[in-house]
């Protein structure tokens, strides 16, 4: 393809610069139309220009340099205001990858045009140059990098991909995306011998995080689109349920340097029942508290919304459901312990099950489906499947721990106060005859709570089960008798306890939800229906988890599950949010204009352009040409 | 019509006299003058002040001694005297504010009226595009005729100056004194104009005047300038130096038409046409020694 220039204008306000020249070249042609005089003898007049032959030679075309002078600078003034743009785009350009973050955060809007819209514009900009045989290839930046066309000359294609392009409901991986962007940059190079990375982001992540891609070598722009909205949106939602009462906390948050205030709404299939007005404190966090009255007939549809709603609008309301749901199960494994006994007292909605050590091995092999929780106080050869495992004691057998002896009134020093295990749970009277200290494997172990010689109360995650395990039995030490055991075993029957589920996920993981629900048994027949009407089936065993394909929508999502064994079928209501913090909280501040390194730049999206900026160097022409014109002028 | 000059200015005007700085032969004694130029006795007429360029041969020393005042003996031969006043009528002339032309003609017609008052041989010629003569008269009776071709509309000639007084002296030959008036805007310049009046019986007294806007240059601007006569154009950008330059140069034309006047014992003054009539005629004049 033969190259072609390729001139932008970026402002109409070069029109009106330029304009001025109509008026300076009337007012030129008509001083030039020069007042004629009868006079009584040219004679002197003529003897005196003879005079000054130096000024009169060059006086005529004097005056058309003066004219042709100012003129040139209103052009350069009137291109530079018009944010005039050239580029020479032609030949073996080599190709650009561009990346455009899809996140949720790029749905925030500004002066009426959304921050993706923005980055979608820019990247049209891009392919609009390819008439010059330039290569372009484009990245969706979204919850897991795609490529959504390799590197291509077709035009018509990249702008059909782009008209189809929509945000997507999570955060974003942005360094996921560049690194892809890299190597699919490296690739095309081996054919179009030099690439560069065009990112449009909103950079949650921030621009200086990439300073590593200096030494790839290859130019890289990041282009931020929009502005600083400031944004105010809910972060998490949490139930708590006890017995029949369920009471839904909205956590809301804002990144705004003034207090803000919102109404926030409860809505129940849609209807509003409840509303709060709070403060939340600048860059900082308030909450709502909403009693729920769930229908015990069948799940239930809620939403938080905020009112009024701001620039970023998506996490300005959240979705949830309501489900009866059957009530928690769980087994203590023990000799009998007059501490352990009184567990079911203390939790009466639970469905207990005491099974003797020797027994565990027969009742593992009759359940059909974990417990909610197993407690296990003695050693035993087989566990019983369970959901979470606490484990009092001894540490089992194929843990793949080595006991490291006995701890002997070890004081109390810390513990992980955050852990949802440890919420609410406090040590400070805690008191240790004897314990058995664990030597911490490297990966995949969390010491939750730690004394002088090492950690007693450790944590671990293997497939489809949390295990917990406390290394004092209960006769060594006083944790029975203080409120921080209870707590623990309220924590970690968390979410099952009570008559209802409340149903909620973010967006940021791949919805799923287990085929057997509330415990049906067999082969499954399995629907679920999304926000938009998508439906989707499958054939799933009772232990089996559903998983919606693709990144899942903002919304109610509705799954039926019907057990063949049977006619009993159960639906759940489970609604998909994005309450997702970097999303949410960190709308940046937009980096100036600035290099990042020397491969790396930054640019504001404003003054992006697949052309090079000439407005310093019109200014520069337009300075140089007004002085010109005044040192013409003052040589008159 | 109005008036060329007031009456009591014309009264004025009759206690002067024209000024002879030298004598000049009589036209019929010439002849015998040469044969006989020993012998000539003239005449005692009257006294008059002594001027610069007087023939001091003629100084009344008694009169001096007396008076303690240089006067001039003036003989019958200055009383019996020719005066020629000339005016260029050309279509330079015809500029400024008041117009040069008219201060032309206001001066000769007090030139002619002193002439005529005087009983001196007094003729008129207007140099336009020819020479319009108004003959040799004596006596105030003849004035009207005078006054009446000089308070007609200028004629604004185009013939070049320096032709008309050649002609004037070819056709007229005129002895006793001359008065030149005009701005003296010929492009061969005041030599080759005042040369055809060089002859030892004239004296020649030159009147060169300009305009007030011919003296100093306009104001800033950009001018088209286009000559009165020649109808040449000159665009001027006035800049600070050319002003300076043009007015320098009018500064050197009327230093160069005084100094040819003098080296050719002539007198010359320089007026600019707005300056006041009776000023210039019953001071100045007399102060430079044209009357008395």
């Amino acid at each position: 393809m033969t190259p072609f220039l390729l001139v932008e204008f970026g402002s109409p306000m070069g029109l009106w610069v330029g304009a001025a020249a109509l008026p300076i070249i009337v007012f030129f042609m008509l001083r030039r139309r020069l007042e004629e005089r009868v006079i009584g003898s040219t004679m002197l007049w003529q003897k005196a220009l003879e005079e000054t032959p130096a000024r009169a030679s060059w006086r005529r075309p004097q005056e058309w340099l003066s004219l042709l002078l100012l003129l040139l600078a209103i052009a350069a003034a009137a291109l530079a205001a018009g944010d005039f743009r050239f580029g020479f785009a032609g030949g073996d350009q080599g190709a650009v990858v561009v990346v455009i973050d899809v996140s949720a955060s790029m749905s925030a809007v500004s002066d009426g045009k959304s921050r993706f819209e923005i980055a979608r514009d820019g990247a049209r900009k891009i392919v609009d140059a390819l008439r010059s045989g330039r290569k372009v290839e484009l990245i969706a930046a979204g919850l897991r990098p795609r490529v959504l066309s390799h590197a291509t000359e077709d035009g018509a294609a990249l702008m059909a991909i782009l008209d189809r392009l929509t945000i997507e409901p999570t955060k974003e991986d942005l360094r996921a995306a560049i690194d892809l962007a890299v190597r699919e940059a490296a690739h095309v190079m081996t054919e179009t011998k030099t690439a560069e990375i065009v990112v449009f982001s909103d950079f949650a992540t921030p621009p200086e995080t990439f300073r590593d891609l200096e030494s790839e070598g290859i130019p890289v722009r990041f282009v931020a689109c929009g502005g600083d909205e400031k944004n105010t949106g809910i972060v998490q939602i949490a139930g708590i349920g006890e017995g029949d009462d369920v009471s839904v906390v909205a956590t809301v948050a804002t990144n705004s340097k003034t207090d803000e205030s919102r109404r926030v709404v409860l809505l129940k299939d849609g209807e509003t029942v409840d509303a709060q007005d709070i403060v939340v404190p600048a860059d900082g966090r308030g909450a709502a508290v909403f009693r729920l009255r769930p229908d015990k007939s069948g799940p239930v549809r809620y939403s938080i919304a905020l009112e009024p709603k701001d620039a970023l609008a998506i996490d300005d309301v959240v979705y949830f459901g309501t489900s009866p749901r059957p009530p928690a199960r769980a087994v203590i494994v023990s000799e009998p312990d007059s501490f352990l006994d009184r567990l079911p007292d203390v939790f009466p909605d639970v469905e207990w099950q005491r099974v003797a050590p020797a027994d565990a091995a027969t009742i593992a092999a009759a359940v059909d489906r974990p417990f909610d929780l197993a407690i296990v106080a003695d050693a035993v050869t087989t566990p019983i499947p369970a959901t979470r495992e606490l484990w009092i004691g001894p540490c089992p057998d194929g843990a793949g721990w080595t006991p490291n002896g006995q701890l002997v009134h070890p004081p109390m020093l810390d513990w992980a106060t955050g852990h949802p295990a440890l919420r609410g749970v406090g040590f400070e009277d805690l008191q240790i005859v004897a314990s058995t200290s664990f030597a911490i494997p490297e990966e995949g172990t969390t010491a939750l709570v730690r004394v002088d010689g090492g950690a007693v109360f450790v944590t671990t995650t293997q497939k489809d089960r949390e295990i917990y395990w406390w290394a004092t039995a209960v006769r060594d030490s006083n944790w029975p008798l203080i409120p921080a055991f209870p707590l623990v075993i309220r924590n970690l029957l968390a979410g099952r306890l009570g008559a209802f589920s409340v149903d909620h996920q973010k967006t940021d993981a791949a919805l799923r939800v287990p085929a057997g629900l509330d415990r049906l048994k067999g082969s499954i027949a399995f629907s679920a229906v999304s926000p938009a009407g998508k439906k989707e089936t499958a054939d799933l065993w009772f232990r089996e988890d559903f998983f919606w394909p693709g990144a899942p929508e903002v919304g109610h999502f509705s799954f039926t599950a019907k057990s063949s064994a049977g006619d009993e079928s159960v639906r759940r209501e489970v609604g998909v949010s994005l309450s997702s913090e970097p999303e949410t909280l960190t709308l940046p501040s937009l980096p100036e204009a600035t290099a990042v390194g020397k491969n790396v730049a930054v640019t504001d999206a404003a003054g992006f352009s697949a052309s090079r900026p000439l407005w310093r160097w019109l200014i520069a022409i337009a300075t140089i040409a007004l002085l010109l014109e005044a040192w013409v002028w003052l040589r008159r | 019509m109005r008036e060329i000059l007031s009456a009591e200015f014309k009264s004025r005007l009759e206690a002067l006299e024209l000024a002879l700085r030298r004598t000049l032969p009589a036209p019929w004694r010439g002849e015998r003058r040469a044969a006989n130029r020993k012998g000539i006795s003239l005449e005692f007429s009257d006294h008059r002040n002594y001027s610069a360029g007087d023939d001091v041969r003629h100084l009344d020393w008694a009169g001096y001694a007396r008076l303690d005042q240089l006067m001039i003996k003036v003989y019958h031969d200055e009383e019996d005297l020719q005066i020629h006043v000339l005016v260029d009528d050309s279509a330079s002339m015809n500029f400024g504010e008041p117009s040069k032309a008219l201060f032309a003609r206001q001066v000769a017609a007090a030139l002619v009226w002193i002439g005529l008052s005087s009983s001196h041989r007094t003729s008129l010629a207007m140099l336009g595009d020819s020479v319009d003569l108004c003959p040799r008269s004596i006596g105030r009776a003849a004035a009207p005729r005078f006054f009446e071709k000089l308070a007609s509309p200028p004629r604004e000639g185009r013939t070049p100056l320096a032709k008309l007084v050649e002609k004037y002296v070819a056709d007229v030959k005129p002895r006793g004194l001359v008065f030149l008036i005009s701005d003296f805007f010929d492009r061969a310049g005041p030599k080759a104009v005042m040369k055809p009046l060089e002859h030892p019986s004239r004296e020649l007294n030159v009147v060169h005047v300009l305009a007030a806007d011919e003296v100093r240059a306009p104001e800033g601007g950009d001018f088209k300038f286009k000559d009165s006569e020649t109808g040449h154009i000159v665009e001027v950008n006035l800049s600070p130096s050319l002003v300076d330059a043009y007015e320098k140069t009018v500064k050197k034309f009327v230093a160069e038409t005084a100094e040819v006047c003098r080296r050719r014992g002539s007198k010359s003054i320089f007026v600019p046409s707005d300056s006041p009539l009776e000023d210039f005629c019953l001071r100045t004049l007399v102060r430079e020694g044209m009357l008395r």
